[in-house]
């Protein structure tokens, strides 16, 4: 093991360590020169601890590894030496040897300190998460009914609008029953029980809480009881208008759960637009087909002349959509 | 913007996709994986019978020379450059997937991978697709003694020449770098395996003994020498006997692995001096004052300087550690691109 020389500033002399081992094998600096292919200025350098007048570190460390194995010393001991000088390093923190040091990390660029960047960009991320989320929802629930962008629907509205005065009177709901709402998503509407008429699609009621337009002329309403809402005719299944016969159809609804309500004749007339809550019985009849649109299909019942359907079908989620009858228009 | 922010969602990856070993150097993590470059494959058999990867790196390499029939155990790069396009690419995503960390947030990596200088285009697309494939973002190329001269930490943006000797496991390269550019180089497939190729053959022609390469590799470590006057060291090794077919053992000398490898060690001081020869003489100066750097598994050869010393005239200096200076280099070229410009070459 070399003998550590203690430097001027307090630590080991890498210089000297090589500069005394070369001394002790009687060898000149120009041998060493020639053996090392250095110029002897450069081991002077070398044992002089002039390191500025050498090129860069990687090659000091080369230069000092080789005349150390030349010497004789361990290579280690004079690294570390020059280690602690070059890098002003006390004593005490000595660590192993510079060749057996584990591989160097590649330093991280300056500047560059992951951490609090990376929780604001996270936080800033999250923000804009939440936002477009937000917006995404109410772009969906809240957009706009049929009857906005349907004109054949707003159309039918508006003609409910002006003809519900004239053919019949309003009628005051019982207060349990909720004013009317905005209709159902619109969808494709599956038909049923060989209904042939038009793919139909709702349109938002606007006739004012708590009333409702009147089925049609000649049609009697009557409300029994708070929870049962019956719309009949008076016992006849047909009419005569100008020789042409029209069959009419009866529909029954019974509510499940709490659900908004539009049924539709053949013209297109609203027979009921409502809110009706669970266990509500609605009857009436009018001339098929008939576009029956609930909000809440889950435990409803719906019968047509008498026959009980199947909803299944015609249900998306919760909603329900069915046209039922065929048009019946004949001669007498 | 959006890529400053996506680049703390990803880690930068610079791999050393050697012939004998793979390296991956992760952004401020350091060298990560150090992994022979070796899958082992099986063949399965049956109406479906396809490849599948059995295992990939120290397993693998556990089985060179010791697989039953439907096993192999292949090298995927040959000679620096991709030799089975497939089986590197999936070596590559299993390298990849083992250093990278499975986040939510983890968007895919930028990889810088070195090849050798002398590689051709179709041959540097290979590897860029080949990691392009393992799912890499963007893949930056670099040179070989780039790459080295920057891990040694040789001051490759100044007006000033720098010489580096990288001796691998496929290909040895020599470079000459000032001003942040290549001003010559040459790649040599003479490296690592060539050198257990060489020893192979001498004791085949000399003592009628197979040996594998696994063996031959652990003489030319523990035993091997490049200079004819350094220390007799000798081990024993164990083959097969082609005349009789049977195993045998014989002791083999450090003075009989220095003739083996002389041939190969010829090659290489051929390319320095090729190269000291093709330099302007400014660069030649300096390189004449500072010396040569050599790094790469092969400059852990015993007295591999003292031969280059005396053999070209130079002050030979080998880095701190050679094994894993280029993929260090890698990773300072990916982080320092403001700093040391673009070092990258593009084929």
């Amino acid at each position: 093991m070399a003998d550590v020389v203690i430097g001027p500033d307090g630590g080991a002399d890498p210089g000297r360590m090589l500069q005394e081992a070369r001394t002790r094998l009687g060898l000149s600096l120009a041998e060493v020169a020639e053996r090392l292919k250095l110029a002897p200025r450069q081991v002077i350098a070398i044992e002089k601890c002039d390191f500025d007048a050498l090129p860069e570190a990687t090659y000091v460390r080369g230069y000092l590894r080789n005349y150390a194995q030349l010497t004789g010393i361990p290579a280690d001991a004079v690294l570390m030496a020059y280690s602690r000088r070059v890098r002003r390093l006390p004593q005490s923190e000595s660590g192993p040897a510079p060749s057996s040091d584990p591989p160097r990390p590649v330093a991280p660029v300056a500047g560059m300190e992951d951490g609090p960047y990376a929780i604001w960009v996270g936080v800033l991320f999250a923000v804009v998460l939440v936002a477009g989320g937000w917006y995404w929802h109410h772009a969906h629930t809240s957009s706009p009914g049929v009857s906005r962008s349907r004109p054949a629907a707003g159309f039918a509205s508006r003609r409910n609008r002006m003809l519900a005065p004239v053919y019949a009177p309003t009628v005051t709901l019982p207060p349990n029953v909720p004013a009317p709402r905005a209709a159902l998503p619109r969808r494709r509407i599956p038909e049923a029980l060989s209904g042939s008429g038009p793919v139909t699609r709702m349109a938002v009621s606007a006739h004012g809480a708590g009333q409702i337009p009147s089925p049609r002329p000649g049609v009697t309403m009557r409300v029994p009881a708070p929870q049962v809402n019956t719309f009949t005719s008076p016992g006849r299944n047909s009419s005569v208008t100008g020789g042409v016969t029209q069959a009419y159809g009866d529909i029954t609804l019974r509510t499940g759960r709490s659900s908004n309500v539009e049924i539709r004749d053949a013209t297109q007339m609203v027979l009921l637009n409502e809110r009706l809550p669970a266990g509500q019985k609605v009857t009436l009849n009018g001339v098929p087909p008939f576009t029956v649109s609930l909000s809440d299909a889950r435990g409803a019942h719906v019968r047509y002349n008498g026959r009980l359907l199947n909803l299944r079908p015609f249900r998306t989620g919760h909603a329900a959509l069915l046209v039922l009858g065929r048009k019946t228009s004949r001669k007498p | 913007m959006f890529e400053r922010i996506r680049g703390y969602f990803s880690s930068d990856l610079a791999i050393d996709l050697g012939t004998a070993n793979t390296l991956i150097a992760v952004r401020d993590k350091g060298i990560i994986l150090n992994e022979p470059s070796v899958v082992a494959i099986r063949q399965e058999f049956g109406a479906r019978g396809g490849r599948s990867i059995l295992a990939v790196g120290h397993e693998a390499k556990r089985m060179l020379g010791r697989t039953p029939g439907n096993v192999q155990a292949i090298r995927p790069m040959k000679d620096g450059v991709i030799a089975d396009f497939t089986v590197t690419g999936e070596m590559l995503k299993y390298f990849i997937g083992k250093v990278t960390e499975k986040r939510l947030l983890r968007s895919s990596p930028r990889i810088v991978i070195c090849v050798p200088c002398g590689s051709t285009q179709v041959e540097r697309r290979a590897i860029r697709e080949s990691a392009l494939g393992a799912g890499a973002r963007e893949v930056y190329l670099i040179e070989e003694p780039m790459a080295a001269a920057i891990g040694a930490d040789l001051p490759i943006a100044e007006p000033s020449g720098s010489m580096v000797l990288d001796i691998g496991g496929g290909t040895s390269e020599v470079g000459v770098i000032s001003l942040g550019g290549i001003v010559y180089a040459h790649s040599l497939r003479i490296a690592g395996d060539k050198m257990d190729e060489a020893i192979i053959n001498y004791v085949r022609r000399k003592y009628g003994l197979l040996i594998g390469e696994a063996t031959a590799e652990k003489v030319k470590k523990d035993i091997g020498t490049a200079w004819h006057s350094s220390e007799v060291r000798q081990m024993e090794i164990r083959g097969r006997h082609i005349a009789d077919g049977v195993p045998r053992s014989l002791t083999i000398t450090s003075k009989e692995v220095h003739m083996a490898l002389s041939e190969g060690l010829a090659g290489i001081v051929s390319a320095i001096r090729v190269a000291l020869e093709q330099t302007p003489p400014e660069l030649g100066a300096d390189i004449s004052e500072k010396g040569l750097v050599v790094t790469g598994g092969g400059a852990l050869l015993r007295d591999l300087d003292r031969m280059l010393m005396e053999e070209t005239g130079l002050p030979i200096v080998i880095t701190d550690d050679p094994l894993t200076c280029v993929a260090r280099g890698c990773g300072r070229a990916l982080q320092e691109m403001d700093v040391l410009g673009d070092v990258f070459t593009y084929e």
